[in-house]
C-alpha cells in the first residue's frame, strides 16, 4: 500500500513531539500515540517495509525542518516511535489473524456440520424403511414360532435391537434439526433451575452441582424441552468428563463485550457449564461438536454436543468451549449465548426445512 | 379380511407387508409407485390402500391428490419413514386432510398395523 499523506503527517508530527520533547510525560503521550496509530495501520494493510518507509520520510522531514537538529544527539530517542508503531502494528496484525483464522474454523464447522445433517436425515429416513422391513419380518418369525420353541429367544432380542436402533434414528433425525420448532419465550434461569433438580439426583453423590444465577428475569426463545436439553448435554458431559467426581458450576449471567466471539457482544445471556474434570486436549475440543465423535467410546454416542450445537445454532446462539490442559483438573468451562426474547415469536430463526 | 393395495418402493418391505396381511387373510395386490398404484387402484377397486407418501417418481401426496379425485376412494394408510422428518410430518398433516384415516411410522409393529388397518375400515 502507499501511506495515505495525512497518516504520514501525523506520524511525523508524532516522531517530531518525541525527538523534541522537552519532559518524559510529552514524550510518553507522544509514543502511546505511535503505538495507537501503529494498531490502526492493521486497518490499511500496511505491511512492514510500509512502516518502515514511514518513519523513514518522518525523520527526513525532521531532519528538513529543523537543520539545526544532531540526529546524533538525539538517537537514543529516534527509535522509540518506530518500535511502537512496529510492535503494536505486530500485535493487532497477529490478532487479526487469529481471529480470521477463528472464523474460517467456525465457518468450516457450520458448513461440516449442515452437511452432515442432511446426510444424517437422508440416512434416517432409509433407515427407518429398512428396519420396517426387518422388525416385520422378526414379528411374523416369532409369530410362527411355538412359545417356547428355539430361537424364540434370538427373535426377541432382534427386536429390542430394531427399538434400541429406532431411537438411534429418532436422535440422528434430531440433530440434522427436522423437527419443526415452535419456539415462545422462557424464562431461562427456570428453565435451568427445573433441568438441575431433574438432574442432580442421577448424578451420583460425586458430583456436586452448584448454580449461580445473575439472570433471573431473562427469557429467551425456545421450544419445549430445547433448553433443557442443552442443560442436560452440558451437564452429563461434565459429569462423565470427572467421572463421577467433582464440581459443576452453572453460571447465569449477561454476555460481556470482551468475550471475543460474534455472539458474545454484550446483550446476550451467557450460560456458562463449567467442571473440574481434566479439561479437553486441543484435538479433542476442535472436534468436541463432530457427529458421532466420542471419547466415551463404546458408551457414548458422540450425538450429545453436536446435538446441543445444532439446538444453540437454531435458536440463533452460539456455544464456545473453553478448556485448559496446562495443569491437572483445570477443567472444561463451556459458553453457551443465547439472544434475548425481544419481539414476536416470530423474531425466532426459522427452522431450517428439507 | 379386505382386498388391500400396498404401494411402496421398497421391495422387501412390499414383501414383508403382503405376507404380514396375507397372514391376517387379506387379499393384497402390491405396487411399486404412485404412478402403478393409481393405474391399479382404477383396476382392482381395492377396499383399503396402504401407501407410503415419500417416494421417487410420483410423491405420495400427489397419489392422494389424484386418489382423492376419484369417486368412490377407498380409505388410506399413510406410512412415513421417519416420525420426526419434517417433511413426513408435514406430509401427514395434509394427508389426513385428504381423508387419509390412519398413519403409520416405520418401523411399526403388527399389532399397530392391525389397529390403523381397524381404524380406517371403521371395525
Amino acid at each position: 500500500m502507499t501511506v495515505e499523506p495525512q497518516i504520514s503527517k501525523h506520524y511525523a508530527g508524532i516522531v517530531e513531539r518525541v525527538m523534541l520533547a522537552g519532559d518524559p510525560l510529552a514524550a510518553e503521550q507522544a509514543l502511546a500515540e505511535a503505538f495507537e496509530l501503529g494498531r490502526a495501520l492493521v486497518g490499511n494493510d500496511a505491511t512492514p517495509d510500509d512502516i518502515a518507509t514511514l518513519h523513514h520520510l518522518a525523520v527526513l522531514r525532521l531532519a528538513g525542518s529543523h537543520p539545526g537538529l544532531a540526529l546524533g544527539d538525539v538517537a537514543d530517542r529516534l527509535n522509540q516511535p518506530l518500535l511502537e508503531l512496529t510492535m503494536a502494528h505486530g500485535m493487532a496484525f497477529r490478532e487479526q489473524e487469529e481471529r480470521q483464522a477463528m472464523m474460517a474454523a467456525r465457518l468450516e464447522q457450520s458448513a461440516r456440520l449442515e452437511a452432515l445433517g442432511t446426510l444424517a436425515a437422508g440416512i434416517a429416513h432409509d433407515f427407518n424403511n429398512l428396519l420396517g422391513s426387518i422388525v416385520g419380518y422378526a414379528e411374523m418369525t416369532e409369530d410362527a414360532i411355538a412359545a417356547a420353541g428355539p430361537g424364540r429367544e434370538n427373535l426377541r432380542q432382534i427386536l429390542i435391537a430394531c427399538g434400541r436402533a429406532r431411537h438411534l434414528v429418532e436422535r440422528m433425525l434430531a440433530f440434522a434439526r427436522q423437527k419443526p420448532i415452535h419456539p415462545v419465550a422462557r424464562n431461562l434461569a427456570g428453565e435451568v433451575a427445573e433441568t438441575l433438580a431433574m438432574l442432580e439426583p442421577g448424578l451420583g453423590e460425586g458430583i456436586r452441582l452448584e448454580f449461580d444465577n445473575a439472570l433471573p428475569e431473562v427469557e429467551v426463545l425456545a421450544d419445549p424441552g430445547q433448553l433443557q436439553q442443552v442443560v442436560m448435554n452440558l451437564c452429563l458431559n461434565a459429569a462423565e468428563a470427572m467421572e463421577g467426581r467433582g464440581h459443576i458450576r452453572i453460571g447465569l449471567a449477561p454476555a460481556a463485550s470482551g468475550d471475543g466471539t460474534p455472539k458474545g457482544r454484550g446483550g446476550d445471556a451467557r450460560l456458562r457449564v463449567a467442571d473440574n474434570g481434566p479439561g479437553m486436549p486441543p484435538e479433542v475440543r476442535e472436534r468436541a461438536f463432530d457427529p458421532f465423535f466420542t471419547t466415551k467410546a463404546p458408551k457414548g454416542s458422540g450425538l450429545g454436543l453436536s446435538i446441543t450445537h445444532g439446538i444453540v445454532t437454531q435458536l440463533g446462539g452460539e456455544i464456545v468451549i473453553a478448556s485448559r490442559t496446562a495443569g491437572p483438573n483445570t477443567g472444561t468451562e463451556i459458553d453457551v449465548y443465547l439472544p434475548h426474547a425481544t419481539g414476536p415469536e416470530t423474531d425466532a430463526r426459522a427452522p431450517r426445512g428439507e | 379380511m379386505a382386498h388391500i393395495l400396498i404401494i411402496d418402493d421398497d421391495e422387501q418391505f412390499r414383501g414383508m407387508l403382503t405376507q404380514m396381511l396375507e397372514q391376517d387373510h387379506h387379499r393384497v395386490r402390491a405396487a411399486r409407485d404412485g404412478d402403478e398404484g393409481l393405474r391399479m387402484a382404477g383396476h382392482s377397486k381395492p377396499e383399503l390402500i396402504i401407501t407410503d407418501i415419500l417416494m421417487p417418481n410420483m410423491d405420495g401426496i400427489e397419489l392422494l391428490t389424484a386418489l382423492a379425485r376419484r369417486e368412490e376412494a377407498p380409505p388410506i394408510i399413510a406410512i412415513s419413514g421417519g416420525r420426526r422428518s419434517i417433511s413426513a410430518e408435514f406430509n401427514l398433516e395434509s394427508a389426513t386432510l385428504m381423508g387419509v384415516k390412519a398413519t403409520l411410522a416405520k418401523p411399526f409393529s403388527r399389532e399397530q398395523l392391525r389397529r390403523a388397518i381397524d381404524t380406517a375400515l371403521g371395525a
